[in-house]
């Protein structure tokens, strides 16, 4: 049984937000919602101070809470251990917003134009387009949306789009059930570790330690 | 690293959660108020119950239509009930329609339109208000266990939150009722005295349960982050102002005074008026406050992006 997981090397980000803005030309997500995020963090003052940055998927967990109070059951996964929300099932509650440690969750309540002040809340052709491919498919407003690893992609034999984009090749994607794969190779050999574990909700994705 | 509150619940979901919560109160206090009625055959405590029941039954609907026009596909909502074996919200509809069901019953056949067919048979209605009572406290709980099972967010996720809303929602039932009862009863002293001692109680249990509950929220970062912004940060107003003195020391208060005094009815209008706002403000604040655990990976927190 094939179990997708994403491997993110902190050593090698350095946070040029790529990832985010492939995501979000890949999913045509509109404003205010970003499948793949990089957040930062500071630590230690002047001249020990440290940035890192911490790139963010859903972590498309084993034992996801989203998928527990879902009370729709809108929120399903697949046989390859993806989470994924079905728009004719979901009914916008947001309770998986609060359920899920990772912040891997969104709504958006309509497509809004990215430019407020050019005095007009009308959208421009390309926000128009972004508007329609956003409501079709499995996705829409008022709803429950998430990354799905692009699975789109992948059924066709390609790396999700943020993998794919990476120019430091932090980003590993792979199977993770399978212990020959190159991503648990890596985790292995890297130490990677998942984020906050004593939720235990089992997340795929496992980042390997910045230094 | 600024940890940020939870912003996706605000206002709506208060109001819900409050008048879900005063409602199915005020629907159990009448369901005392109609047993303590049969037994002491006081006709002020009958009229007390029925308007408890109703005006219980009234708010739990009211609640229930705000928050279906929260949704952001209403329409989905009646999938709501399917998984009740893992999600508090499935319970927490199938409990509250139960409820809204026995409500309408006592409501219809006891109260109005279709007359006393329930009146001249106490053991019959006190069979379905006892189901229905089971269903208010139920109901009025369920809201705390709603919020409880949310682990990352630690100023939720603890056992305290089902007490802290069955007893708010207690006090607001209760003080709703003695509003109500105090214009629509005539001769309703001694009822609404007991009342006042009840309402007195709530109050004081509340002050002791939210000092265990904020004094108890310093294990983890995030849960002492909400309390900071309870105490003395944005939601310290609503909190200190809302919470406390309005909704809890001024209704006290001024339940002293009458009970020790034996003024009249007019007294409770400000008392009451005052306990049926402070669920809706302790139900904010505790929304508004719900600060997700941040993201740890080796030394580093990192703060949720956006919720």
């Amino acid at each position: 049984m094939t179990r997708y997981g994403f491997a993110i090397d902190l050593k090698r980000c350095y946070g040029c937000y790529s990832c985010q803005t492939a995501c979000k030309a890949e999913n045509s997500t509109p404003k205010g919602i970003d499948f793949a995020v990089c957040v930062p963090a500071e630590i230690g003052t002047y001249p020990g101070a440290l940035r890192q940055m911490l790139p963010l998927v859903c972590m498309q967990c084993a034992k996801p809470s989203c998928m527990e109070v879902c009370p729709t059951g809108a929120t399903t996964q697949d046989e390859n251990g993806i989470v994924q929300v079905d728009k004719n099932l979901c009914m916008g509650c947001k309770y998986c917003m609060m359920a899920c440690p990772y912040g891997a969750r969104q709504v958006v309540d309509e497509v809004e134009t990215y430019f407020p002040d050019a005095g007009t809340t009308e959208l421009d052709p390309y926000e128009k387009y972004v508007k329609d491919q956003w409501n079709s498919g499995m996705r829409g407003c008022g709803i429950a949306v998430k990354c799905d690893y692009c699975m789109h992609r992948v059924k066709e034999g390609r790396q999700p789009a943020c993998v794919a984009c990476c120019p430091a090749k932090a980003r590993y994607f792979g199977d993770i059930s399978d212990p020959e794969s190159e991503i648990s190779i890596v985790i292995r050999r890297e130490r990677g570790e998942p984020l906050n574990p004593e939720f235990g909700n089992e997340p795929s994705c496992f980042y390997l330690p910045p230094r | 690293m600024r940890l940020k509150a939870q912003t996706k619940w605000r206002w709506e979901h208060a109001i819900y959660l409050a008048l879900v919560g005063i409602g199915t109160s005020a629907f159990a206090i009448g369901v005392v108020a109609d047993f303590a009625g049969v037994t002491a055959a006081s006709d002020a405590w009958l009229k007390m119950a029925k308007i408890g029941m109703t005006s219980g039954f009234i708010l739990v609907g009211i609640g229930l239509i705000i928050v279906l026009i929260d949704l952001g596909k209403p329409q989905n909502a009646i999938h709501a009930w399917k998984k009740p074996n893992t999600s508090w919200i499935s319970r927490g509809i199938i409990i509250l329609t139960l409820f809204m069901v026995f409500g309408a019953i006592n409501v219809a056949f006891y109260v109005w339109p279709f007359g006393a067919a329930l009146e001249g048979s106490p053991a019959a209605r006190h069979f379905l208000q006892v189901i229905g009572l089971i269903l208010s406290l139920c109901g009025v709980s369920y809201a705390g266990f709603l919020l409880g099972a949310n682990r990352p967010i630690a100023a939720w996720s603890t056992p305290m939150m089902p007490t802290i809303f069955l007893i708010s929602g207690l006090y607001g039932g209760t003080c709703l009722v003695q509003l109500l009862s105090g214009f629509l009863v005539s001769d309703a002293v001694q009822p609404l005295k007991y009342l006042a001692f009840t309402i007195l109680i709530l109050g004081i249990l509340q002050f002791l349960i939210l000092g265990f509950y904020l004094q108890g929220q310093n294990r983890v970062s995030e849960a002492r982050a909400s309390t900071m912004m309870l105490m003395n940060g944005e939601q310290s107003t609503l909190f200190w102002a809302g919470v406390i003195v309005i909704g809890l020391l001024l209704p006290i208060i001024i339940e002293l005074f009458a009970v020790t005094t034996g003024a009249g009815a007019g007294i409770y209008f400000i008392a009451g008026i005052a306990g049926i706002l402070q669920p809706i403000f302790l139900r904010q604040a505790i929304l508004a406050s719900g600060i997700h655990a941040p993201l740890r990976a080796g030394c580093f927190e990192y703060a949720l992006p956006k919720q």
